[in-house]
């Protein structure tokens, strides 16, 4: 934060007078009363435009909300929608660097994290990585996790999961979990009942 | 559906897990968490438009948020100056935090146990406490906007304040009441040990100094609060995730940073307090007192520019008239544009004429109202150029790449996914947070924009754009689905044509006949125990031989000894039926499979053409996507011509303000050329007068000398003192 913005935070919780009053040493501005009540007349009208302004950013982001269930419904309907979410609990033992998901040994998705996203995850973020389709039927999931333990070094976890894609859509939560018994790091694989 | 699951590091066997499946009950997941938990991850980035997106996406998709996520909402809003949906979802909290823990006591009452109700207690002390920061947060925006009646309104909403939020609670009082005191204000509660906020006393402070102006006396107790406040060091608190969220405009800055913003600010506010003292004794005449003050003031400070003309009144006033000089030449120098630097111009030509000698008076005031008429002149340049241009945001930008940098966080979390990876929500580009600030290059603008209304004002202009910007991307959107829709409408055609020529062709009805016509031999062959019906090839050619040389020998007859013939024959018959026998079961259990295999197959197929069916009979799915997209299109062309209307009633009220700015400066400036003429004249008149005085004395006295050297002194009123 520069200067301008520490004089910004103070002014936010206190009034700014100190202007008025340094003027008033020689000069007595006549002119104050009258853009006092200029002031309150165009406040009211400001309110009226920020008032507006507020309303349509609102319908912008209804709109874009009805746009994305359109979207989803069109491209990925729930009879043959997959989702696949990263989620990390603690990351004490494993700070997480990519992750690498094959369906029925096909790559669908991977992903190197930043510090910024790692750090996401682990205050308790879910990541939605993957949103595909799949036609019913059987498959198997496979996961690699890339991360360093807590002594530097380059780890993997991985993990396996065998599931049927039916009629309604499939979320699966890959959860790389602490496991303090261990003191390691291990991938849990949890599918969301709808 | 769970068939097996596998956990490198972890045993367990498909055998354990379906035991488990089979005693465990099927729990739903909890959905609002983990939606909850999907808007976190964009938060936790630096991304709250990404966030506030996510959670209204979260909110179509689960028809209501729970009460943790509502708040999340509110708080996003709030940072996306969606201030009426946040105060509604604010003040409906009571009634919404009721219906939670009616529909937890009745999942108790359906589970038989307190786990519901337990953490629905858990979660509604927390979130009253969230309720508060949030409201305490939204006065502080409606105070910002200058909406007082709004802030008032706000803070009627809050019941009970803990410690730890009373000074917040406080200031925002003070503010919204100025300067008079709310009477409806909430007792401190006892536990308070923050009542020495800064925030509060300076505010207090300056009250008193209001009040002063009617009776003095008041100005004893300023000026004690303010010496208290200037020797306080004072240390911010720690933020929790939801102060961060509602409150806090630094977000998710380092604790480095987070040092440096406390220390800054402490800074600010004790030299705020030095300078508030400063000018209440040079309102009471003390000078000396006032340049004691500002003689230790910090070269650094963001107050900079009031104190260096207050500390140059005052020195002038005790008589340190190197020091005010100096002082007066360096505003001059440094905020050409300011008034404080225009009056100091004047007080310096002023200083100038009295201490050193009439004629360097005069070419000072010469030299000021130059100055002035420069000013006058830039000021007119600015006017004539901001009067001309059409796009306000283009005029005079100093900080393009600012201005720029909207586009780059539009995109960045997008871009963020590897190009392999099919999560592209367009929608997560939508950004109604804004994170742009205007700031331009012209001088005269710059000060224009200390008014909070005007910085308001082009505020939203800047909204307005990203608004835009945030609708083209969703027009592109709306195109982009259009294609899908043809595509969809094309693929439906195929199918309901394939579906129709399969219907002429009577392929299932023959399929399904063939099966029948199958599972009948079938069954009759295993009720028969026909096993040569599952003879393989060899076999078959084998039977089919034996057969032939039977039918041969029943021809020869009795023409010849055909016995032994006979003997091997029925030999080689016993052998093959044995070996039929011996495979019977197994051959006749394959071909029962081949049956099942069938079945299934032809099970599937009915199924796909079940679906092929419904799938033709889907063009209500179908208009319904192609209405909601006709309706999107509407109203996005309808948004961005309201946006452009808008943006248009802006402009006109930003130039409004700014020309009634420039006005105003130009009123300023006249009179400082008007003073600053009638101050030279006054100083040509007394050269005048001198002159004359000297002429005379030349003509009654030859000591011309004498009155050079008187000439030459400055009045004894303005003499330095050490």
């Amino acid at each position: 934060m520069n200067k301008f913005n520490s004089v910004k935070a103070v002014t936010t919780f206190v009034r700014v007078f100190i202007g008025a009053l340094l003027l008033a040493i020689s000069f007595t501005s006549i002119a104050e009363q009258s853009a006092t009540i200029n002031n309150e007349t165009n406040t009211a009208s400001d309110t009226e435009l920020a008032l507006q302004l507020e309303h349509l950013k609102s319908q912008v982001l209804q709109l874009n909300r009805e746009l994305f269930i359109l979207e989803e419904d069109l491209l990925f309907p729930a009879s043959t929608q997959i989702a696949i979410f990263i989620s990390v609990d603690t990351g004490q033992f494993f700070a997480i660097d990519s992750v690498e998901v094959k369906i029925d040994n096909k790559e669908v998705a991977g992903f190197l994290y930043t510090d910024r996203q790692r750090k996401a995850l682990e205050q308790g973020g879910i990541q939605k990585l993957y949103l595909g389709n799949l036609k019913v039927g059987e498959y198997q999931l496979t996961a690699i996790f890339t991360g360093i333990d807590p002594e530097g070094r380059t780890v993997k976890r991985a993990a396996s999961y065998d599931f049927e894609k039916d009629d309604d859509a499939q979320m699966i939560e890959l959860k790389v979990v602490d496991d303090t018994s261990t003191y390691r790091s291990k991938v849990v694989v949890e599918e969301w009942v709808l | 559906m769970c068939l097996t699951t596998t956990v490198y590091g972890e045993s367990s066997t498909e055998d354990e897990q379906d035991k488990n499946k089979q005693n465990k009950p099927v729990i739903k997941t909890d959905l609002q968490d983990k939606y909850y938990r999907q808007a976190l991850y964009y938060y936790f980035q630096g991304y709250p438009a990404q966030a506030l997106t996510q959670v209204e996406q979260s909110k179509a998709k689960l028809t209501q948020l729970d009460s943790r996520s509502a708040l999340f909402e509110a708080g996003l809003q709030l940072s996306a100056g969606l201030l009426q949906p946040a105060k509604e979802t604010l003040i409906n909290f009571e009634t919404f935090l009721e219906q939670e823990r009616i529909a937890a006591e009745k999942a108790n009452l359906e589970d038989d146990n307190d786990e519901h109700t337990e953490k629905h207690q858990k979660r509604a002390v927390k979130a009253k406490e969230l309720r508060l920061i949030a409201l305490l947060s939204l006065t502080d925006q409606y105070l910002a906007q200058g909406d007082i009646s709004q802030a008032k309104d706000t803070l009627t909403k809050i019941t009970t304040v803990p410690a730890v939020y009373y000074p917040e609670y406080y200031v925002l009082n003070q503010l919204a009441y100025w300067p008079e005191k709310n009477k409806n204000l909430l007792a401190k509660p006892e536990d308070s040990t923050n009542e020495n906020s800064p925030y509060i006393q300076l505010n207090e402070a300056l009250r008193l100094i209001e009040l002063a102006q009617a009776d003095a006396t008041h100005y004893d107790l300023a000026i004690s609060a303010l010496q208290q406040i200037k020797v306080t060091p004072w240390h911010e608190e720690e933020s929790s995730f939801w102060k961060t969220l509602f409150i806090d405009d630094a977000k998710l800055t380092s604790p480095a940073e987070k040092l440096q913003i406390a220390k800054l600010q402490s800074q600010a506010i004790q030299d705020y307090a030095k300078l508030l003292l400063a000018q209440i004794y040079i309102s009471q005449q003390q000078y000396d007192l006032a340049f004691v003050e500002l003689k230790t003031f910090p070269g650094e400070s963001p107050y900079q520019e009031s104190a260096l003309f207050l500390f140059a009144f005052a020195s002038q006033q005790v008589k340190q008239y190197t020091i005010s000089l100096n002082l007066l030449n360096l505003l001059i120098k440094d905020y050409p544009y300011s008034p404080l630097s225009w009056q100091s111009a004047e007080l310096m030509a002023a200083q100038v004429s009295e201490q050193q000698s009439l004629a360097q008076g005069v070419s000072a005031y010469q030299s000021v109202e130059s100055f002035f008429v420069q000013r006058q002149q830039d000021l007119s340049d600015f006017s004539r150029e901001f009067n001309q241009s059409h796009n306000l945001l283009t005029f005079s930008v100093s900080q393009l790449s600012n201005l720029q940098l909207s586009n780059e966080v539009l995109l960045e979390p997008a871009m963020q996914h590897p190009p392999n990876q099919e999560v592209i929500n367009i929608g997560d580009r939508v950004d109604v947070v804004n994170t742009v600030e205007y700031f331009p290059k012209s001088v005269w603008l710059q000060q224009a924009l200390a008014d909070v209304e005007l910085a308001n004002l082009y505020q939203s202009l800047i909204d307005i754009d990203q608004q835009t910007a945030n609708l083209q991307l969703l027009k592109d959107k709306t195109a982009w689905l259009a294609q899908i829709i043809t595509l969809n409408q094309q693929r439906k055609a195929k199918i309901v044509t394939s579906k129709k020529l399969r219907e002429e062709q009577g392929t299932f009805a023959l399929l399904n006949n063939e099966r029948d016509r199958l599972a009948a031999i079938h069954a009759q062959q295993l009720a028969n125990e026909d096993k040569a019906a599952f003879a393989n090839e060899v076999e078959r050619e084998w039977l089919s031989r034996i057969e032939n040389s039977y039918k041969a020998l029943n021809a020869i007859g009795s023409q010849k000894n055909t016995e032994e013939y006979k003997e091997r024959l029925a030999r080689v018959e016993g052998v093959l039926a044995w070996q039929l026998a011996q495979q019977f079961p197994q051959r006749s259990w394959a071909q029962t499979k081949q049956l099942q295999q069938l079945n299934k197959a032809i099970d599937e197929a009915t199924a796909k053409q079940k679906n092929i069916e419904r799938i033709s009979n889907t063009q209500d799915a179908i208009d319904l996507s192609i209405n909601k997209h006709n309706q999107s299109e509407t109203q996005l062309i309808s948004l961005l011509s309201q946006l452009a209307q808008l943006r248009e009633q802006i402009s006109i009220k930003i130039k409004a303000k700014v020309n009634a700015y420039i006005e105003e400066q130009n009123v300023t400036l006249a009179e400082h050329v008007l003073t600053t003429r009638q101050s030279m004249a006054n100083v040509l008149e007394r050269m005048a007068v001198a002159d004359k005085r000297l002429s005379s004395q030349l003509i009654t006295s030859p000591e011309k000398t004498s009155a050079e050297k008187d000439f030459s002194q400055p009045p004894s009123t303005m003499k330095e003192t050490d």
